[in-house]
């Protein structure tokens, strides 16, 4: 291994950690349901007298309320929040928590309101603490698509980053990368579950009834410590004869296996 | 008095005169505040062309009440008062401090002789009048302002605000005030008293009562007695009342007491009914009612309706036909209802309502989308794994050909 490809290797590694992070910071605050985020488009407060009835009906207290307009970062969509509190400010990148009601609208039956919205969103709103600064960053630049750029490496950067590296190294796939794959979508889910526990607080009870991913994702998050040092044991160990001889012998038994499979086909 | 038979007076008798020898000419002063004790003096003028002797007054007690004479009921005043000659007297009046407000007259009889030292007396009665007026000492707090509400409707709670000011000179303690709340009006508190500990002079405080009106009320002016309670500065009881009104209206005259899909759960593409029950909860019918929703056009087939009347406790049903847009994304639609319909006074009245009508997704397989990407990963890891094998696997085959040939 030569010492440039060395250097190459590590700065795909740092990069790869890099383009992760903005996609965990707005992933860390969308969980359907339970969390949702947005850049403030406009506010305004309005007195619940204004509010038509059927809006009345279901704001928890008789009081002012502020209203703000966010979008989505990765894509048009726009909600009217309507909440109690301190008042935010365009560009800031928010989170609205305990949300009780969150359904589509027609935005003219809030006459107040100036600016077209979707959805009609009630909850308590809150700044996004940890990165949020970097959120507002990249969309106050127009740099947006940084985060729609690392959405899709958040799918296949951990597939690429393993791939790219066996071949930059020793000019083939080998072995070592099946574990090495499960190492780097795991680093990428123990990532987005530290960005979600400092946003939120936790990641798997704040759902009432959390699926089996919502639970097995957490273990998951922490699989890398273990397969890390999986992947570089048996990047050795393949290039010895006794590991030759081991992958010869899965090949043989997955050659068999792959025959057997077919054989069911042709009965 | 006694008189003698047959118009004729012995001596030592009161002959009551039936002219009039005297007139009251000036008395001051006539202005008595509740509890006073003063000195009125009386001037009197001799109006008659002769001469009165041995002229003396007197103030019958028992005629004088509520005003009090403690003493020298009777007073001697002259020997003679000449004609158009006037004299004075005094009396010390004493005034009850629970003495309501109004004019008393002191009853005071002039007892003279027509000749020098004669002994038959001649009378006459004279009054005079006082006027009995609040003590603006006393009189101390004034209420400057009652604000409430200018409307309510039935079931709200509201606050009326109470200000009242103490325009006295003395500091008043202990001010009990209440407003009796009767059905349908109900205090949100135990008890509907409030007290002031201290009012200072020229203070102003504002009092607060909590009150809630009753679903059922009628719409109506419902008018409200405030009390204020306290001691002033003659220890005397001092109860103030002022009365204001509120008038109270139906809150809703008409809502939606039921809505029905059907089918219960809708997917993109599906056709449906969406039925609604409006119902009259006034007590006076109801007419020209519109129904419009918003919020439906990409769910509703029609987005207006009408019925023509709901009589008072009656419901009536309207239905709109459903179409889901194939388009429409999967989620919560909030529908504004809106009703308007007319009083029997024909005023326009609106109602609306924000109902959340759902469009689900049914799927083939009943998993979430998490668990399907999930599956799709573990599948793609699985050809992954396959691929590596057959990559590496073919690799060794091919080294060990190369190996066989080479050692031949």
């Amino acid at each position: 291994m030569t010492k440039s490809k060395f250097i190459v290797g590590i700065f795909l590694i740092v990069l790869y950690i890099i383009f992760l992070l903005p996609y965990s910071i707005v992933s860390s605050v969308d969980k359907e349901d339970i969390v949702k985020n947005g850049i403030v488009v406009s506010s305004q407060t309005i007195q619940y007298q204004s509010f038509p009835k059927g809006i009345q009906d279901i704001l928890p207290d008789k009081t002012d309320y502020n209203l703000i307009i966010i979008k989505k970062v990765d894509s048009p969509e726009k909600s009217a929040v309507i909440f109690e509190g301190d008042q935010y400010l365009p560009n800031d990148f928010v989170k609205v928590e305990d949300l009780t009601t969150d359904i589509y609208i027609d935005s003219h039956i809030l006459s107040t309101v100036d600016k077209p919205f979707n959805k009609l969103i009630i909850g308590k709103l809150n700044k996004v603490k940890y990165g949020g600064d970097f959120v507002e960053y990249l969309t106050a630049n127009k740099l947006t698509f940084l985060i729609a750029l690392s959405k899709a490496f958040f799918y296949l950067g951990g597939f690429l980053i393993i791939i790219v590296i066996s071949l930059l190294f020793m000019g083939r796939l080998e072995m070592w990368t099946i574990p090495g794959l499960l190492s780097s979508y795991s680093l990428q889910f123990y990532i987005i579950n530290t960005v979600s526990i400092l946003n939120q607080g936790d990641v798997i009870t704040s759902r009432l009834t959390p699926s089996i991913i919502d639970i097995l994702v957490v273990p998951f998050g922490y699989l890398f410590i273990i397969l890390i040092p999986v992947t570089v044991f048996i990047k050795k160990y393949e290039d010895t004869d006794k590991g030759q001889q081991m992958i010869f012998k899965l090949f043989q038994y997955q050659i068999q296996a792959a025959k057997s499979f077919i054989s069911l086909f042709e009965k | 008095m006694a008189n003698g038979a047959e118009g004729v007076f012995l001596p030592g008798q009161v002959e009551p005169v039936k002219y009039h020898q005297f007139v009251v000419t000036d008395a001051s002063p006539i202005e008595f505040y509740p509890s006073d004790v003063k000195i009125i003096n009386i001037t009197i003028k001799n109006i008659f062309g002769y001469s009165a002797f041995d002229v003396s007054t007197v103030i019958d007690s028992n005629k004088a009440n509520p005003l009090k004479f403690i003493r020298e009921l009777q007073k001697y005043v002259a020997n003679e008062i000449g004609p158009n000659q006037n004299f004075n007297v005094n009396y010390e009046v004493s005034i009850k401090d629970s003495t309501p407000r109004g004019t008393y007259y002191i009853p005071l009889t002039i007892l003279w002789s027509v000749v020098k030292d004669g002994s038959v007396k001649s009378q006459e009665d004279l009054l005079v009048g006082i006027k009995v007026t609040e003590n603006p000492e006393g009189n101390n707090i004034e209420i400057t302002d009652i604000i409430v509400p200018e409307k309510i409707y039935s079931g709200d709670n509201f606050r009326v605000k109470v200000l009242m000011k103490n325009i006295g000179t003395e500091k008043i303690k202990s001010i009990k005030t209440s407003i009796p709340a009767e059905l349908p009006f109900a205090s949100k508190n135990t008890s509907n008293e409030k007290y002031v500990y201290s009012l200072e002079p020229n203070e102003t405080t504002a009092i607060y009562f909590d009150l809630y009106v009753d679903k059922m009320a009628i719409s109506r002016v419902y008018n409200f007695n405030l009390s204020i309670e306290y001691q002033d500065i003659f220890n005397r009881h001092v109860n103030k009342q002022s009365t204001f009104g509120i008038l109270v209206e139906e809150s809703t005259k008409v809502y939606i007491h039921d809505i029905i899909i059907d089918p219960p759960t809708l997917e993109p593409g599906d056709n449906g009914l969406l039925t609604m029950q409006v119902t009259n909860s006034g007590t006076n019918d109801i007419k020209n009612i519109r129904v419009a929703i918003k919020g439906g056009d990409y769910l509703l087939v029609q987005t207006e309706n009408f019925i023509g009347q709901i009589s008072p406790k009656k419901s009536s049903s309207l239905s709109f036909g459903i179409y889901v847009d194939p388009d429409l994304r999967i989620g919560k639609y909030g529908l504004d209802v809106q009703i308007t319909y007319d009083d029997v006074n024909g005023n326009t009245h609106e109602y609306s309502y924000l109902y959340p009508m759902s469009i689900v997704s049914i799927p083939l397989i009943p998993i979430s989308s998490e668990t399907k990407l999930a599956l799709i990963g573990g599948f793609l890891f699985i050809i992954f794994i396959n691929i590596i094998f057959v990559v590496n696997g073919k690799r060794k085959k091919e080294r060990k050909s190369e190996d066989k040939n080479d050692k031949k």
